[in-house]
Order: C-alpha cells, then structure tokens, then sequence
C-alpha cells in the first residue's frame, strides 16, 4: 500500500501521536504494538515517497517553466498546445508539493522503527500480557532546534571553514515490570554532533559537506526480587529487591541507531549478575 | 488437555501454560495457537520455525515492522541472540530438553525408547553406546 493511504488508515489517535511526534503511555506491550506499529509502517514507506515527490516537484517546475517559455514564442496552435501543456505539469508540481508537504509534517524518527518497535516485541515476551508498560517517547529528529546546545563557530574568517552544531536528545524512556517480578527503567539519550565543512577550490568553487556522528548513552536499572535473586556479589540481608545499575555508550553514524543491541544486551547483562533462588535453573 | 509446551520470555524463560491447539510438526510437542508459526501454515512451533530460519536469525531489527510476523522474528532473534552472546536465561518450570545447550532432539525419539537403529557393540559388549 502506498504511503498516503497508510496515512489515510491510521486511527485518530495514531495521527495525534504523528502530529506530536511524541508518545506518553502506559499500557500493555500489546496495545502499544497495536498502536505504534501501523505508525512506523507509514514512516517506512513514506520515505521513499517523500524522496520521489520531492524530485518530482522539482524537475516538474523546470519542465513548465522550459514549455512555457517554448510556448511563449510560438503563435498559433503550438503555443496554444504548449501553454496549456506547461499549465498541466504546474497543476502535477502542486500536487506532488502537497503530497511532499503532507508526508514531511507526518514524518517521526527512524528510531520508533529501527528501536521502539523491536524492543517492544522483545520486551512483550517478558511481561505478563496485562501488565503495562511506561513509555516516553520522542519522535521529533535529533537535529531539531530545541535540542540543539552548542554551536562552534570558525575562529578565522575564509575557507576552509567548519562549523560544528551539538544537539541532546533524551528521547527514549521508559519502565516495565517482567513477569518474574524484575522491574526496569530505561533511558535512552542521543548526542548530535553535526560538521558542516565547508571549502573554496583555487576555481573559485564553492562545496559543503555535512557528516553527523551520533552517541547513544543507554541507562538501565534493574530491580530483582530477592525471593527470586540473589545477588552475585555483595549481598544485602533483608532487602526486597536488589538493584542493578548499568551504562553503555557507542558511536556511530545516523543512520545506523545502536540503541536496540544496547538495550538489550545491558538487561542481558543484569540477568548475569544476579543467581536464581529456587524454581528456576540456567 | 495437553498444556502448550513452548517456553515464553526473552531473558527469562517461563512455561506457556496455554491449552495445546495442536502437535508441532516436526517437534511433535503440543503447542498453543499463540505459538504456531503463520508462514509454516500453522503447523510447525516457532522455535522450530526459528531453527529453520537460523542464518536470518540476527537480521536487521524493524525492517518491516509493519509487515513481518514479529512474533516469528522474535522467537528467531532469541534464538540466534543466546547462540551469539553465550546468554542462558533462567528458566523456570519444568526442564525441557528442547532447550537444552546440546540439540539431540533429532534422535531422541529412538533414544528414549529403545534401541533402534543401533546395530553395532561397544567396550563392554552392549549395545547402549553410554560409555566413552
């Protein structure tokens, strides 16, 4: 199916969320698929159709400017033709604009389909099918002007010039109670470091390049019941539960987000450090 | 009725419990209708599904999100995810040998029952192959 009829499918409340592009919940791992999975299908597929509406914009507008410019200075019938052909692509330029609008206002970050969604379905398998699941979520991109907190200027004028733009983006939170009574709070923040060079060639020429690098610090907290756990190390007698604190960091480019193998594997690792008690074995 | 005998859980694992819709085809444990695999039509369990689909295992997370069964990538990413970070959840109920680290199933229906098969004498001139 197309982009714009995915769009036209979403739910009300589904086409909130894209218009907010931020997600406040607390419900079942179910429900939450059922709500945002629909929502990171349209983001997948509209993509590709925001890239091709915004090409066809483009080479339509040359196209009615060149035919009308032919028509121009012809008499007769062919300029009669070539007018009302140059009036025609205007007409395909505002309606491949419009679709390109609709989809750019709609479009939420990569990360709801490259990390929310798989980490949701993972996360599923382990909470019991009533229990709810907090999230907190925002969609908006990483580079947008709210986040961004520093920007480095060229400390001398004339090329080549860098200009280097921070940007923080705490956009992924949450907490979930599994189904063996461990609870987990998550946090996700992504830092942007955006560097637009710029250079002049002895032609007089001028090229700009612009590269993102992106690190993701993951925090999870882990509490085990102790009825269940018993801690590897450093045993407290009494306690309900027993805490697990644990960080990662990575580099990486944009479009390859790391945030899903992080969050897994630091809740993997904080079922490493603890012993089962009884009922259970490895 | 049979309980399904699949194991639920990604970092802890935990019985089903649901009622068994039907046998697994090729595993022959009963199996819920939650646990059955959609592109195998419904007959094979989704470990087995997920031992079939190995290699794809650890393919790139929401690559479709809204087309892929997500239940059929999960069970599939456990499985290459235990085998890839030596992880061994706790697993709670009763011990099931599918999960075992070493897979023998293929071979444990003669095993368990008799002999079948074994034509051959070891060192102590039984046909048992149990010593080494």
């Amino acid at each position: 199916m197309s982009a714009t009829g995915l769009l036209r499918k979403l739910s009300d409340e589904q086409k909130s969320i894209l218009a907010a592009k931020s997600v406040k919940l607390n419900r079942p791992a179910d429900e939450l698929l059922a709500l945002l999975k629909p929502i990171a299908a349209f983001d997948v597929a509209a993509a590709p159709a925001r890239k091709q509406a915004g090409c066809s914009l483009a080479a339509l507008i040359v196209l009615s400017v060149v035919v009308a410019i032919y028509g121009v200075n012809q008499e007769g019938n062919l300029r009669f033709v070539s007018l009302g052909l140059a009036g025609a692509l205007l007409v395909g330029a505002i309606i491949s604009g419009t679709t390109w609008r609709k989809l750019q206002a709609a479009d939420v970050s990569d990360n709801l389909s490259k990390i929310v969604i798989p980490f949701l379905t993972i996360l599923r398998e382990d909470v019991a099918p009533a229990e709810p699941v907090a999230l907190d979520i925002d969609l908006t991109a990483g580079d947008a002007k709210k986040k961004l907190t520093q920007t480095i200027n060229p400390k001398t004028k004339g090329y080549p010039k860098l200009v280097t733009t921070v940007y923080l983006d705490p956009w992924f939170e949450g907490s979930a109670v599994f189904a063996d009574g461990t609870q987990l709070k998550w946090k996700v923040v992504d830092r942007l470091r955006v560097t637009k060079k710029t250079k002049k060639n002895p032609r007089g020429k001028i090229k700009m390049k612009t590269k993102t690098k992106v690190r993701s610090d993951v925090r999870v907290t882990m509490a085990f019941p102790t009825k269940h756990y018993a801690p590897k190390h450093n045993a407290v007698p009494g306690e309900k539960r027993h805490e697990v604190k644990l960080a990662k960091r990575t580099k990486g480019a944009a479009e390859t987000p790391q945030g899903f193998p992080m969050l897994i594997d630091l809740i993997a690792d904080g079922y490493r450090k603890v012993n089962a008690q009884k009922g259970a074995a490895r | 009725m049979n309980e399904c005998m699949s194991k639920q859980g990604f970092f802890s694992l935990r019985p089903c419990g649901e009622p068994a819709a039907t046998n697994c085809a090729t595993c022959s444990r009963p199996v819920c209708s939650r646990h059955l695999s959609p592109t195998s039509g419904f007959t094979q369990c989704l470990d087995c599904t997920a031992r079939g689909v190995e290699g794809d295992a650890l393919r790139q997370p929401g690559s479709n999100p809204g087309v892929d069964d997500d239940r059929e990538w999960a069970y599939g990413y456990r499985r290459g995810y235990y085998a890839s970070h030596s992880y061994a959840p706790f697993n709670y109920g009763d011990d099931d040998s599918y999960y075992d680290d070493y897979d023998m199933r293929s071979f444990d229906r003669d095993l368990g029952t008799s002999n079948a098969g074994i034509t051959g004498t070891d060192a102590d001139g039984k046909p048992d192959w149990t010593d080494s």
